[in-house]
């Protein structure tokens, strides 16, 4: 991209103004990254200052059997008599919240497999279990894809399945399962679950009835830029159509692809250097979205932590105890404690304040001055093999 | 190099080192360097990596169970002391190349810093990654998909007892 391109880009940065489909492509192809990534931050900081988002967050995943048949997911099994197939009791799904009641959640995220035979009012009554342990609780559950899945399921519509949830306890829609929305990627990958149509319509119609929702994109398989930034670029139109409505996308969350014992592990995973990318291009494109996760599970917590200067203001949440990348073969650890975000967070010059499912402040860290350089820059070791050259 | 990093550069108080080590002022870069624990760490990492290119190039070498003599022209940066801060330890890597010798061979260990931050810390001044063994090295796909990641950059593999595997940038 020569760099009269990138000086447009710049200028309408600085100025707000919208970027186009092309001008996304030349900035996931131009070779300057730390250029991009300024970029970005210059964003980030406009919206959020040193503000770095997090909150306490308990994964449950009550189910990993599927009628879906998605290629890269190693989480699923397609019946309840495959090895490592499970599906919890709902007695034994809120003993999950139960022993961590000692040091509570705000937030419970439930993530399941599409399962052809649980009945609807298992998840109504989950919902209901857990409000009943902690009424105060944020409910995020279910992703598009479950909504969709258990609308033609149950013979309802998108409408009818989120209201009975949320009369249930339902407080907002997490945003998995948009993995790439271009057909020719979607149709190849996850073929026989939710459209990008019928994703983006459930978010439409849970913005429509007051809940806020978070949308992911799957990157770094066999898409291309093209494709990413027409995924970008759909989720965009939806927030501009949402903003009439009492609910929108809250947060963008990039998903780097993890190809370990799945059917696309002849695939190389996604780099460090392509999720910062990500990262970056994602905050300039999205410019109607508050927030950019750099979520520490899919790309290591050093990676999120990076990614603080690469337009992430979010670092998800402690999210004990996560299984689903796991069972990819993330070598992320599953669950962080507070301390460990928060000096995370630290460390890259921000302000850690921990937040509630919605976003509003649980508490502001105070800011502490210079956190990464709380280690000695200088490299003593190297130091003793430099040799004037 | 683009403007955008140019006023970076100049908007973090890093244009005067930049500037001695241009000329190869080496002293002159010392004297300064205590900015680069403090600058924005994008603009530390510009200058960097303006420095790597300059310097030497866009080769990137990649030492798969070969041995690690230092050599008088190779930084072997260590990050252990840093190792939970992904920022510490590109900053290190980046003064590491600011500092040190010219067109010196900065490398990173791979398995000290995860092959995702190793990639990351090329961008950053760094221009060659050590592995001790193959076991958890970068993998073919992956090499060959650097030069595209980070623009241009030519991939030489070096492994014991073989020919050096090249990729084209």
């Amino acid at each position: 991209m020569p760099d009269s391109t990138l000086d447009v880009i710049t200028r309408k940065v600085h100025a707000g103004e919208r970027l186009s489909h092309d001008e996304g492509v030349a900035l996931f192809r131009h070779p300057d990254l730390l250029a991009v990534g300024q970029l970005a931050n210059l964003v980030r900081e406009r919206l959020h200052g040193d503000r770095t988002y997090f909150n306490r967050n308990l994964r449950v995943e009550v189910t990993n059997v599927c009628a879906g048949s998605c290629l890269f997911c190693s989480f699923s099994r397609r019946e309840d008599a495959d090895p490592g197939a499970f599906t919890l009791t709902l007695d034994e799904a809120w003993r999950q919240l139960e022993v961590r009641m000692s040091d509570p959640p705000s937030e419970v995220h439930v993530v399941n497999g599409l399962h052809p035979r649980l009945p609807f009012s298992y998840y109504e009554e989950l919902l209901r279990g857990f409000k009943r342990i902690k009424p105060d609780l944020h409910l995020k559950c279910f992703t598009a894809v479950e909504i969709h899945f258990f609308a033609r399921q149950f013979g309802m519509t998108y409408e009818q399945v989120l209201t009975r949830l949320r009369d249930a306890g339902l407080g907002s829609l997490p945003g998995g399962g948009a993995e790439i929305f271009h057909p020719d990627v979607r149709s190849r990958i996850s073929g026989d679950k939710a459209t990008a149509d019928e994703y983006l319509e459930v978010h439409r119609v849970a913005h429509r009835l007051g809940l806020f929702t978070n949308a992911t994109m799957l990157y770094g398989h066999i898409e291309t830029f093209e494709h990413r930034v027409d995924h970008l670029l759909r989720l965009r139109a939806l927030q501009d159509e949402s903003s009439s409505a009492p609910a929108s996308l809250q947060a963008f969350i990039p998903l780097a692809f993890h190809p370990a014992g799945d059917g696309m592990k002849h695939l190389p995973a996604p780099t460090g250097v392509d999720d910062l990318r990500t990262l970056a291009v994602s905050r300039l494109l999205l410019d109607n979205v508050s927030h950019i996760k750099a979520y520490w599970v899919s790309m290591t917590p050093k990676i999120a932590q990076v990614g603080l200067r690469f337009g992430a203001d979010d670092l998800d949440g402690t999210i004990v105890h996560e299984t689903i990348y796991g069972a990819a073969g993330s070598t992320s650890p599953s669950a962080l404690r507070e301390e460990q975000l928060v000096r995370l967070i630290r460390e890259a010059g921000r302000t850690p304040v921990e937040r509630d499912t919605l976003y509003n402040v649980v508490r502001q860290h105070p800011p502490e001055a210079l956190p990464e350089a709380a280690f000695p820059v200088r490299d003593r070791k190297a130091d003793k093999h430099l040799v004037p050259g | 190099m683009s403007a955008l990093v140019d006023r970076a550069l100049a908007e973090s108080g890093l244009l005067p080192i930049a500037e001695a080590r241009r000329r190869g002022e080496l002293a002159r870069v010392e004297d300064l360097a205590a900015v680069l624990e403090t600058a924005d760490i994008l603009a530390v990492g510009a200058l960097a990596d303006r420095v790597r290119a300059e310097e030497v190039g866009d080769l990137v070498g990649v030492l798969v169970g070969v041995e690690h003599e230092p050599g008088p022209d190779v930084v072997s940066v260590s990050v252990a002391d840093v190792s939970t801060s992904g920022l510490a330890m590109l900053r290190r890597v980046a003064v590491a190349r600011i500092t040190g010798p010219r067109a010196a061979r900065v490398r990173v260990d791979g398995a000290e810093v995860g092959p995702l931050m190793a990639e990351v810390a090329l961008g950053f001044g760094a221009s060659e990654i050590s592995w001790a063994t193959v076991e958890g090295s970068l993998d073919s796909k992956h090499l060959e998909s650097i030069p595209v990641r980070l623009g241009g950059r030519a991939v030489r593999v070096f492994h014991p007892g073989s020919e050096e595997h090249a990729t084209d940038a």
